[in-house]
């Protein structure tokens, strides 16, 4: 259905290829550069705040880009319960779907134990507390009980906008904090084979899903968007406190509502509107069901 | 009993007809032979005559566990399938 013109093999290939370590990506105890943005602005998203100082607005952004990468590693939680449930179904069958999801399984719990390292260096030398989003296992739980379709969706998705993300936003910035463009680069270089992996999988799905069951995984999709934006509320007032914190400064009730607006609109923007319009996750919906493809571009204009 | 081919190939062909996944498990762990017997027998249990839906597949599956050993490791594999697959009956959510 999605006339992918790749296979296992092929992705087993690539992710030994360009497999690393994390030591050699972050030693313990590696140092953040502070003096500089972490997110580039298309990521960032804090539209106009004109009662920051360009040095609060730094480390707003360097809050955001902290929740960033927690949330990479919050959605790894339930990416590596799906892939090793996906491993499992080809248990005794075809050997190298196994080795490529097992691969896949591998690579985001490493991803995660990664950004775990990096969220502890910005908690240590950042100098005030920052709440992030840490019911992981319990959002994993929402997304496992859905339709397996959607939560293949919802992967795809989240794969090819990180993809997007790094390509687009930072590889070239040069004025972002280098490490954290190294551990984007890392990240991508593995991310982009599960991008197919990703989508071999939902072609099986797909393979042999009746109408209903397709009916029922849009619908699932939609709804995990909508909660998925829940979540991304809840870290932009999470980050409306912690820069009150940073800045020792109190803000009036106006002013914290721009700031969680901005914020939220910037995280909707990086995590839902970038995956939903990318023109691969959208080319794929609509190889599926054009009017599939026409609600995700609805829901997408909804949330921009 | 004969040991497991080091890189099975999904779906195989026998008499020209594509093989259901499920039963391709079987076949590449134990061999044709042992296979139809396994088959038969869990077929039997599960009251079917073919596989032809998810639903199917899941209750061929739960039987095929109830004989234990290996055939509950294949038969556990062969569930999940069957759930990714949409299958929603009775073992589900055991």
């Amino acid at each position: 259905m999605l006339e992918l013109d790749y296979d296992y093999a092929s992705c087993v290939k690539g992710s030994e290829k360009v497999a690393w370590k994390l030591d050699d990506v972050m030693p313990e105890g590696a140092r953040l550069d502070f003096g500089r943005p972490f997110l580039p602005a298309a990521l960032s998203g804090q539209g106009d705040l004109p009662f920051l100082s360009a040095e609060e607005r730094r480390m707003l952004n360097q809050i955001t880009g902290n929740a960033y990468l927690n949330l990479f590693g919050f959605v790894a939680e339930y990416v590596i319960a799906l892939t090793v449930e996906h491993a499992h179904a080809e248990l005794f069958g075809d050997h190298d779907a196994i080795r490529a999801l097992m691969r896949f399984a591998d690579e985001e719990a490493k991803h995660q134990a990664l950004f775990r390292r990096y969220v502890e260096a910005f908690r240590r030398d950042f100098g005030h507390e920052c709440e992030v989003l840490g019911s992981a296992a319990e959002i994993a739980g929402v997304i496992l009980g859905k339709s397996p379709i959607a939560g293949m969706l919802v992967t795809l998705h989240l794969e090819v906008m990180t993809q997007a993300h790094y390509v687009e936003c930072v590889k070239d910035d040069t004025d972002i904090e280098p490490f954290f463009t190294k551990l984007l680069r890392f990240h991508w270089l593995e991310e982009s084979q599960h991008v197919r992996i990703d989508a071999l999988e939902l072609d099986k799905l797909l393979s042999s899903a009746t109408p209903e069951i397709l009916g029922r995984a849009f619908d699932d999709y939609l709804a995990l968007i909508d909660a998925f934006d829940g979540l991304l509320k809840t870290q932009a007032e999470m980050d409306g406190r912690a820069i009150a914190r940073a800045t020792g400064r109190t803000f009036n009730a106006d002013q914290t509502s721009q700031i969680v607006a901005a914020q939220h609109r910037g995280y909707r923007h990086s995590f839902l509107v970038s995956g939903m319009t990318n023109p691969t996750f959208l080319e794929d919906f609509a190889k599926i069901s054009s009017d599939a493809a026409h609600r995700v571009s609805h829901k997408a204009k909804e949330l921009s | 009993m004969k040991s497991a081919p080091s890189h099975p190939s999904p779906p195989k062909i026998l008499k020209g007809v594509p093989i259901d996944p499920a039963l391709a498990k079987i076949i590449n762990v134990m061999g044709s032979d042992r296979a139809q017997i396994a088959i038969a027998d869990a077929m039997k249990r599960a009251q079917l005559t073919a596989l032809l839906t998810p639903n199917d597949r899941l209750r061929f599956a739960v039987a095929l566990m109830q004989t234990g050993g290996i055939f509950e490791a294949i038969g556990r594999s062969i569930k999940i399938q069957a759930i990714l697959h949409g299958a929603n009956g009775p073992g589900a959510s055991d």
